[in-house]
């Protein structure tokens, strides 16, 4: 027998045979009791893989009705084993799971997947994000040096740009009793937002798209103006900025 | 290694009179709103909506803290709306303050801002580790009842009762295993932290039963040797029992009602403590309010018996 184990020894080894990769030292310090103590280490894996794979279940709903719950489970228990968390708070878990998706190759044949998984991400961030005031497009009108506007936009606000339909695969999974699902082909561009106590989304264009990912970068509005007519030459920045302002988006604006 | 007598008292400590200011009215945001030697519940985001419209008759509430690390949106504002009108308990699951390196810094920094928000009557926490360096296995894992582990968990109680500045209730966990090493009965050890720490005791009944079962021991030592004046709250919940096991295990699955076993048990606890302020807890199969009521009032109804022999 080797010596008694340090505290932060037994805690590695016990990540380690929990999380799945191997048990042997500390079994030796485990006492059976009637049970052999890898029996006694198997009861708290299937805790800890519950309680994160239910965790991720209540983040990736979409995801769970694509691929179904045996692949979901199987997929969730190798993500805890290769990408533990570093948080003490189970809404964290998960922000990289769309990656972790992304290189799964049994995952492969799925290309939308990832983004949804991505949108999901977003709803769940937005949840959580901060709140902060709108203000009215009339503050516009304020603005003395309009070549240093920056707009502050809502801290709950996400976007998503993916080469598949996302928005439309998201809301085909919240049927009750999903049948099959046409897949046109086209790209989506959504925006995601926390109106109130619901989380919104919005498929737009890819001139608006790029103006509210500039914005959310801190670029000036005259920038964000430039890289939106590279993304869509008709882009009506009026009609985008009135939206913005409209559905509540806008928070700030700022002139230096 | 024994209890001495010399604690201080936490039911009075953890009941302050500070107000928490609104930053922008500079009038109080809310009252400490002490907790009653009552029976509350454990409110979870299923019975909100409930409790807000209808405004039930609960003596207290108690919720898990990182439910509302949240930086904005609609949970903290529900625990806003909770909390004018009921007293509330924080009940930490994820501090981990057994880990061997240390509470996480940035953990007790937003629990420190949720109890400058919401000023709750008490704060607690586990007995119990739960992160080793870069990972996190989100449960209550059991510690090895060693004199290193409690030093390891002294330092970090104290260091985070100086950080939120105000003392922690510490609670017992139910566990499926236990280490070779240990040397110090559990009891002797939760009793020596409130002692070395300075922090309270929040007594889960069902937990002394869960693991009298599991390891072995007489759940009667367990009760009779923990300080009555350390104990500022109790709880109570549902365990399941483990099948086709060759040993009888008991898990601590917060998905029933109270075992007859461990009202029996609680039944003692009082008698020994005096009345405490008492917690159903339920976290899976989360049943209609109802039933979390009808299990609270069975509870006050032993709570009531023992403030009567009391007067």
């Amino acid at each position: 027998m080797h010596n008694t184990p340090s505290l932060p020894e037994l805690q590695r080894q016990f990540a380690a045979a929990v999380l799945g990769d191997g048990s042997a030292p500390l079994s030796e310090w485990v006492l059976g009791k009637g049970l052999t103590p890898a029996a006694r280490l198997q009861i708290y894996r299937n805790i800890v893989f519950n309680n994160h794979a239910a965790a991720l279940g209540t983040a990736y709903p979409a995801v769970q009705t694509l691929v179904g719950e045996e692949f979901f489970e199987s997929a969730a228990a190798r993500y805890l084993r290769d990408c533990p968390t570093r948080s003490g708070n189970l809404q964290d878990y998960g922000a990289d799971f769309p990656e972790f998706l992304a290189q799964l190759p049994q995952a492969a044949g799925l290309d939308y997947l990832p983004d949804v998984a991505r949108l999901e991400w977003a709803r769940q961030e937005s949840y959580l994000a901060a709140d902060a005031e709108s203000i009215s497009v009339t503050a516009l009108a304020a603005v003395t040096e309009p070549d240093c506007l920056r707009l502050q936009l809502h801290p709950s606000l996400r976007w998503i740009s993916s080469a598949h339909p996302v928005l439309d695969i998201w809301r085909f999974c919240q049927q009750s009793a999903p049948g099959n699902l046409r897949l046109s082909g086209k790209p989506q561009r959504v925006l995601v937002w926390r109106d109130a106590s619901q989380i919104a989304m919005q498929e737009v264009d890819a001139g608006c798209h790029a103006l509210t990912a500039a914005l959310l970068l801190g670029t000036p509005l005259a920038a964000a103006h430039e890289d939106a007519l590279r993304a869509e030459k008709a882009f009506d920045l009026s009609a985008c900025l009135h939206w913005l302002f409209t559905t509540g988006l806008v928070t700030d604006l700022k002139t230096s | 290694m024994t209890a001495h007598e010399d604690f201080e008292p936490a039911r009075n400590k953890v009941m302050p009179s500070a107000a928490v200011f609104d930053a922008v009215s500079g009038q109080p945001a809310f009252q400490a709103k002490p907790v009653p030697v009552k029976a509350g519940i454990g409110l979870r985001p299923p019975h909100f909506p409930r409790v807000l419209r209808e405004h039930p008759s609960i003596p207290w509430l108690e919720v898990h803290s990182e439910n509302f690390f949240c930086a904005g949106g609609e949970m903290p504002r529900l625990l806003e709306a909770v909390r004018c009108n009921y007293p509330l308990s924080l009940h930490g699951v994820g501090l981990s303050l057994g880990r061997a390196d240390g509470p996480d810094r940035e953990h007790l920094g937003k629990l420190q801002q949720l109890i400058q928000r919401f000023a709750p009557a008490l704060v607690s926490e586990h007995l119990c580790w739960g992160a080793i360096g870069e990972r996190h296995l989100n449960d209550l894992l059991p510690l090895p009842y060693t004199e290193e582990a409690l030093d390891f968990l002294v330092t970090h109680v104290q260091a985070a009762q100086e950080f939120i500045g105000r003392q922690l209730l510490i609670e017992n966990v139910s566990s499926y295993l236990s280490y070779r090493h240990s040397t110090i009965p559990e009891w002797e050890f939760i009793t020596v932290l409130a002692q070395r720490s300075g922090c309270g005791i929040l007594l889960d009944v069902n937990n002394i039963y869960v693991n009298s079962v599991n390891h072995g021991f007489d759940a009667h030592t367990y009760l009779h040797a923990i300080p009555p004046q350390a104990v500022g709250e109790i709880h109570l919940a549902g365990f399941t029992r483990k099948e086709n096991l060759p040993v009888e295990l008991l898990i601590d699955s917060h998905s029933r009602p109270v075992a007859d076993e461990v009202w029996s048990l609680y039944r003692e606890t009082l008698a020994r403590l005096g009345p405490v302020p008492t917690l159903i807890e339920w976290d899976q199969d989360i049943p209609e309010l109802e039933v979390l009521l009808a299990e609270a009032a069975k509870a006050q109804g032993f709570l009531h018996a023992q403030h009567a022999i009391a007067a």
